[in-house]
């Protein structure tokens, strides 16, 4: 439902290949997985504790053409991300180790993942970590 | 025989790099006078998840796998001067090694590393001294003759 949400004739071949996939999967009657009931286009940066992409529910699944974490903090030394499936289990794992923490003070640190499904991630928890994003938001019934 | 032509994987909105390659890959592999398979069947694929039981660690003669763009993830430990993953070509022998350095923690701990690969081919990988925990797979199955 509303898949036409999703074509865009300058997507890219790795966003087709991506978005047709994903859609698919989640939209598989061959597939013990929720249908999709509605599709909202979602972008925006924000801090990480006020997101609401890292928190789990069993309704939503985001498709991520572009999300960036963003870590400040001399306190961590990586900034890490780890992608949760639709059944709360972690499927993939994104780190940066662009600065090393030792003789750094308030280093920025900035990890890029194109073309990822998720329904929540888990991040770098330092104070002025924030996300920015690109992508669709699917609505599970 | 299919007649898979090369335009079947172009789009409006390819990079000139992407032409480039896939127009390559076809000189190479959808030849009539060539020593090589012909290509009879092209799949779009895209897989994220755990590397382990993966169908891009096994060899098979009439399969390739063309990507476009391909991260993995992978844990290192500390002592280990780094991380590679060696691609094997259409005769099952290793034709390129990719290493990454960049992760490289003197604090000791075990520690994930990612590393990215666009624009390129293999009949399937080997990580050779680490586990390769996460993988994302953005490309085409190719089924040759």
């Amino acid at each position: 439902m509303g898949s036409e949400t999703l074509w865009h004739k300058n997507n890219t071949p790795e966003q087709e290949i991506f978005l047709n996939s994903s859609y698919n999967y989640f939209n598989s009657n061959a597939s013990p997985l929720k249908k999709v009931q509605s599709i909202v286009r979602v972008f925006g940066t924000e801090l990480w504790f006020s997101s609401d992409l890292i928190n789990y529910y069993n309704n939503k699944i985001y498709l991520m053409l572009f999300f960036k974490s963003l870590t400040n903090d001399n306190a961590f030394d990586a900034n890490q991300l780890s992608f949760m499936n639709e059944q709360d289990i972690e499927h993939y794992r994104a780190e940066n180790f662009g600065q090393l923490n030792a003789g750094f003070t308030n280093t920025n640190n900035e990890l890029i993942v194109t073309n990822v499904w998720f329904s929540y991630v888990v991040a770098t928890i330092t104070p002025y970590n924030s996300f920015s994003y690109d992508g669709y938001l699917l609505n599970l019934i | 025989m299919p007649n898979i032509k090369e335009e079947y994987l172009l789009r409006p909105t390819s990079t000139p790099e992407q032409i480039n390659f896939i127009s390559q890959f076809f000189a190479k592999f959808n030849t009539s006078n060539g020593a090589n398979k012909k290509i009879i069947n092209v799949e779009p694929l895209y897989y994220v998840g755990a590397y382990a039981g993966t169908e891009f660690l096994t060899y098979a003669a009439n399969k390739l796998y063309l990507v476009l763009n391909m991260e993995y993830a992978y844990l290192f430990s500390s002592g280990v001067v780094g991380e590679f993953i060696n691609f094997l070509d259409e005769t099952n022998a290793n034709f390129y090694v990719k290493t990454n350095f960049s992760g490289v923690d003197s604090a000791g701990a075990n520690r994930f590393n990612n590393d990215v690969i666009t624009n390129f081919y293999f009949s399937r990988t080997t990580a050779a001294a680490n586990a390769m925990t996460w993988i994302k797979f953005n490309g085409y199955r190719i089924t040759l003759q």
